[in-house]
């Protein structure tokens, strides 16, 4: 295929996607056909076949939302723009459309899960360099922690402390409302901007920060936890267990996860103190 | 999100839509939106691609005034919607009867096309059923006619077979420039808007459920034809055009770019009939809390009222007046002592028909469902309120009301005339709160059971219910509220005293 033919390719594509989807954005898909279309027609050195496919799962990503701008931002739209136009060269031609339509289903059920699940798989993808060679064992293995059956913490001792620094995502975050999205994942939105963190809370000192991400769906809702906690200026009492919470002076804010966490935050600090219940906690 | 197993969702999402079929990826088709997220999708696709329209008139939440004097600025921080849009879309599944008003070539038939595309018409189909009116339009030019033939043929009335234009049957019917439709066949057109029929020569054609828009270059004023009563009260809502804005010429001049007279409209805002069916029996569901309908109710009764129009309770109403031959500018001066600021009763010439209550009952459930709410709030309530009652309701011109500099543009705003009423009507219903709410119970406490109550029980009742009535009239100044209810202490009087009159007959 020449490239005036993928040109034709690519205004039929865009045609027909604009009389389907009212969501469809012309405007946007001629900018990814310039950049992620292109480096896939390339790749794949103008296999008609794998390029019009290539093409025509993009243009239903952008009908759908899974792709906003040409700038990717989480998992999905950094697997699609990104990674699939890469792979699709190292692909025999006889398994690219397999391999496509695989792909797609697999971003789609991401971007079917709430919005923070993309934005933490992103950011995994950035700090695991080789991970994009196998994305749907990527993406069993991240969400292995993320999904599994936690059960409620008894919120036993003993306990561990954590503290997360916000920092290295976001160099001015300054930590607020915090808002449970899943037993073990909460979202933390800075107390000066509309700009939120997500805590992935792990077992084992593994707690970390993710993001930014989107504002929290709101839709988890938490069962009171089995203890009376409360938390003050440096300690937390948990049940007739007190932890001490050092450098936390003056509190900000604290957060309950049923899977065996409080999450509290200072006035005066941009870290957050993970209390951890030591039994009870996902692995 | 459930808590599952990490491999088995992985592999419920690999199960997706995406399928390799020959040499191509197939998509299947995702699970359809639910109605009201298509209507919204629907909004959101003409206002931003096919309708430009300069301003979202169709407000909800409170607003705040900017400026001052004449010159404010009102804005508002709740979600807001072109009325121009948005009516003729909650329309298209409510299914009643809207026309548009406004000057030639601001977009009132496009609109309406537009909706028969969505209804699922080919384009071609809805511009060539569109009926233009025209002072020669005959009855047969709108319904259809027999072929000569078999007229001749014909021996009586029902062997003449009508050929009846297929318009009739579609589930959207646009008519165009209504007003300019000769008198003779605006009846039939009546008959068909208000029956659901028509009849020639003995031979009947259903129109069945459909959305109707007709459209009117100056209905308030003009027309070739004045419009008969009945067609008028006929008519559910009524929305203007937006005028012309200095952004709409970008977007024209892209569009002459690209060489497109109009964008054609995706397959995924198509409604089907089924479709259409369900997402009204959804808005019919939509439930109207009682507060919400106590508020509507003693707006509504308000401009019925006048007090000048009879010294009977019963009769002090604005009909009382027009049996009368009377019009409320006659009575409604000095030597009524209600002060014409304060009360609502001044402004209007007339109350409106249970046509339009139903109708504004039934836009405000769609409104609401469109937004994605579980019930009708009073903001749902207010924002539809002017276009239902727009054509119904007349402004009474000589009230003292209008003489004020600041209100006299009401009489050309109708809209926000509108609003003002409804808005004074909440700020009159809070402060009349404490004897209404006094009567309410009083009414909740007396009336259950009363065929089963001794005669000394209900001499008791009848005796606290005239106390009741005698305080409330000696205590408050007989306007609308107060009316209101007194009315309902009578009405209550009169079943108790029946329930008494039942019992000493008994005896």
């Amino acid at each position: 295929m020449s490239a005036a033919d993928y040109e034709l390719l690519a205004g039929v594509i865009a045609r027909e996607s604009e009389k389907k989807s009212s969501r469809f954005s012309s405007a946007l898909f001629a900018e990814l056909l310039a950049g992620a279309g292109r480096r896939a027609y390339e790749a794949t050195s103008g296999d008609l076949v794998a390029t019009r496919a290539y093409l025509t799962l993009l243009a239903e990503a952008v009908s759908e939302g899974h792709v906003r701008s040409s700038a990717p931002s989480g998992f999905v739209s950094r697997a699609l723009l990104e990674l699939v136009p890469e792979s699709l060269g190292r692909k025999p031609d006889k398994s690219r459309l397999d391999h496509l339509a695989r792909t797609f289903n697999l971003l789609e059920g991401v971007a079917s899960e709430p919005a923070w699940l993309d934005r933490f798989l992103g950011s995994r993808l950035l700090e695991l360099p080789g991970s994009a060679d196998d994305l749907v064992g990527f993406v069993e293995r991240e969400l292995e922690p993320v999904v599994s059956p936690t059960q409620s913490s008894t919120f036993e001792a003993p306990f561990s402390l954590l503290v997360l620094d916000p920092r290295p995502l976001e160099d001015e975050f300054l930590p607020g409302e915090m808002v449970l999205e899943a037993p073990n994942v909460v979202a933390v939105r800075d107390r000066r901007r509309d700009v939120w963190l997500g805590a992935l809370l792990l077992a084992s000192g593994r707690s970390r920060l993710f993001g930014p991400i989107e504002a929290p769906s709101g839709r988890f809702v938490a069962l009171a936890p089995s203890k009376a906690i409360h938390v003050g200026h440096g300690f937390a009492h948990v049940g007739e267990a007190r932890v001490e919470l050092p450098k936390l002076t003056r509190l900000n804010g604290h957060v309950v996860a049923p899977a065996g966490f409080v999450v509290a935050t200072a006035v005066d600090s941009q870290r957050l103190w993970v209390l951890e219940a030591v039994r009870g906690a996902p692995q | 999100m459930s808590r599952v197993d990490a491999r088995s969702l992985v592999s419920g999402w690999l199960d997706g839509r995406a399928v390799v079929e020959g040499n191509r990826v197939a998509l299947r088709p995702r699970r359809a939106a639910p109605f009201a997220e298509k209507l919204q999708r629907a909004y959101a696709w003409i206002t931003e691609r096919a309708i430009h329209t300069p301003y979202a008139d169709l407000e909800l939440g409170p607003s705040t005034n900017l400026g001052k004097g004449n010159g404010f600025v009102e804005v508002t921080k709740g979600p807001s919607y072109s009325s121009f849009i948005l009516l003729p879309l909650l329309n298209l599944v409510v299914r009643r009867r809207l026309v548009f008003v406004g000057g030639t070539g601001r977009g009132k038939t496009s609109v309406a096309t537009l909706m028969g595309i969505l209804a699922g018409y080919p384009p071609e189909q809805i511009r060539r059923a569109i009926q233009h009116g025209h002072p020669q339009l005959t009855n047969a030019d709108l319904l259809g006619s027999p072929l000569p033939s078999a007229l001749v043929r014909a021996e009586r009335s029902d062997d003449v077979h009508v050929s009846w234009r297929s318009w009739i049957g579609m589930r959207v019917k646009i008519i165009d420039e209504y007003n300019r439709i000769p008198t003779k066949t605006q009846s039939a057109l009546l008959s068909l808007m208000a029956e659901g029929y028509a009849e020639m020569y003995e031979q009947l054609v259903e129109a069945g459920r459909a959305a109707w828009y007709l459209t009117a270059n100056d209905d308030l004023g003009g027309g070739t034809f004045p419009v008969i009563e009945a067609l008028r009260d006929r008519i559910d809502a009524v929305v203007c055009s937006t005028p012309f804005h200095a952004s709409f010429l970008g977007s024209l001049a892209a569009r002459l770019d690209a060489g497109i007279d109009q964008p054609v409209v995706p397959r995924d805002l198509v409604f089907t009939e089924l479709e259409l069916d369900q997402a009204d029996t959804e808005i019919r569901a939509i439930p109207i809390p009682a507060d919400v309908l106590e508020l509507l109710g003693f707006f509504l009764s308000q401009l019925e009222f006048c007090r000048r129009a009879s010294l009977r309770i019963e009769g002090m109403t604005k009909d009382t007046l027009h049996l009368a031959g009377r019009r409320v500018a006659h009575v409604c001066n000095e030597d009524c002592p209600l002060d014409k600021l304060a009360n609502l009763c001044t402004q209007t010439e007339n109350g409106s028909s249970a046509r339009a209550y139903q109708a504004l009952l039934h836009f405000a459930k769609a409104l609401a469902y469109f937004r994605g709410q579980q019930a009708v709030s009073t903001a749902e309530v207010r924002a539809i309120l002017p276009f239902v009652l727009l054509e119904r309701l007349r402004p009474n011109e000589s009230s003292a009301f209008f003489e004020r500099e600041e209100h006299k543009t009401y009489l050309l705003d109708r809209v926000g005339w509108i609003r003002q009423l409804f808005d004074r009507a909440v700020a009159q219903h809070a402060a009349h709160r404490g004897v209404h709410e006094s009567v309410t119970k009083l009414v909740a406490e007396l009336d259950p059971g009363m065929d089963e109550l001794s005669s000394p029980e209900l001499q008791l009742r009848l005796s606290l219910i005239e106390q009741k009535i005698e305080a409330i009239v000696l205590k408050n100044e007989l306007n609308g509220p107060v009316h209101q209810d007194l009315v309902a202490l009578k009405s209550l009087h009169a079943r108790c005293t029946r329930a008494s009159n039942k019992q000493r007959g008994r005896a």
